[in-house]
């Protein structure tokens, strides 16, 4: 009987403690699902999904620990599962040879892409921005959705992400000049610059 | 801020007499914008900064660019309908 009382009494602190500690990070989760899949429904499962995960798999989770990062990991391993394993959104080109054909270390292709100068063409690309964000192969938006939007460091980025701090930082730096290859093209198009 | 835009038209053109060190500095531009930069590092960073316009002005720019991207991110919402949903499923867990 009082094994019973203190086992209901521990569930009802570990839920509590999850809302408390997990739920106020659904909209970033929620964000990232939707920026990966494009799809709402899609979005919805994964999100359901990783809280669940997330749930059954408290005990495994530190307490006061990175909580978001944790939450991204899971969705992020859910995602590859569901949706890349299963072949329902085939990925169009081999990854590896898009990181490898981008892979100037030396940076000279990034100083050869010229700046976005004018304020006007600043100006102009709001939504373009986003535009820009889902035309990136599935491994450059994430790295800019976790860095740039959520603000994840580069440590925490490769434990979600599974991969070296080092390739962490070559892989953002080449999704960040392809989203501004792709806004150049977008403000040349619209006549903002020549 | 017009004028940082110009003067980073001349710099991109004109190559940077430094070599190795402008290719160096180039490379950790990402690191310093991210505050992800080692303090050996940081120190390389700062001195070139300081010998080499060309390349400070070329750092401008791409915070520059980096600030614009995070300023113009939004994010989508979690429909209030997913998060009740949530809490139920979770409830149901118990």
């Amino acid at each position: 009987m009082e094994d019973d009382i203190k086992r209901n009494d521990n569930s009802k602190l570990q839920h509590a403690e999850f809302d408390a500690e997990f739920l106020p990070h659904a909209d970033a989760l929620y964000n990232f699902a939707f920026r990966l899949t494009h799809n709402a429904d899609d979005a919805n499962d994964l999100v359901q999904e990783a809280f669940m995960k997330a749930y059954r798999f408290i005990n495994s989770y530190e307490k006061g620990t990175n909580a978001k990062a944790w939450l991204f990991r899971i969705l992020k391993n859910g995602f590859i599962n569901d949706y890349r394993k299963k072949s329902k959104q085939p990925s169009k080109v081999d990854y590896n040879e898009v990181e490898s054909y981008y892979n100037t270390e030396d940076g000279e292709s990034v100083q050869s892409t010229s700046d976005m100068r004018t304020d006007s063409v600043k100006d102009k690309m709001g939504d373009e921005v986003a535009i820009a964000l889902s035309s990136l192969e599935i491994e450059f938006r994430t790295i800019i959705i976790l860095s740039d939007l959520e603000g994840f460091k580069y440590e925490e980025m490769a434990k979600i992400l599974d991969i070296p701090i080092g390739t962490v930082r070559s892989r953002l730096h080449r999704a960040r000049w392809l989203i501004k290859e792709k806004l150049e093209e977008y403000a040349k198009k619209m006549g903002f610059t020549k | 801020m017009e004028n940082s835009f110009s003067n980073m038209s001349d710099a991109q053109k004109s190559p940077c007499s430094n070599g190795g060190d402008c290719s160096k500095f180039n490379q950790l531009i990402h690191s310093m914008i991210d505050g992800e930069m080692s303090s050996s590092d940081k120190a390389f960073f700062d001195k070139h900064a300081d010998d080499c316009v060309h390349c400070l002005e070329h750092y401008g720019a791409e915070k520059e660019f980096v600030d614009e991207i995070r300023a113009k991110l939004a994010r989508r919402c979690c429909p209030e309908s997913l998060l009740d949903s949530i809490k139920n499923k979770i409830k149901e867990l118990k």
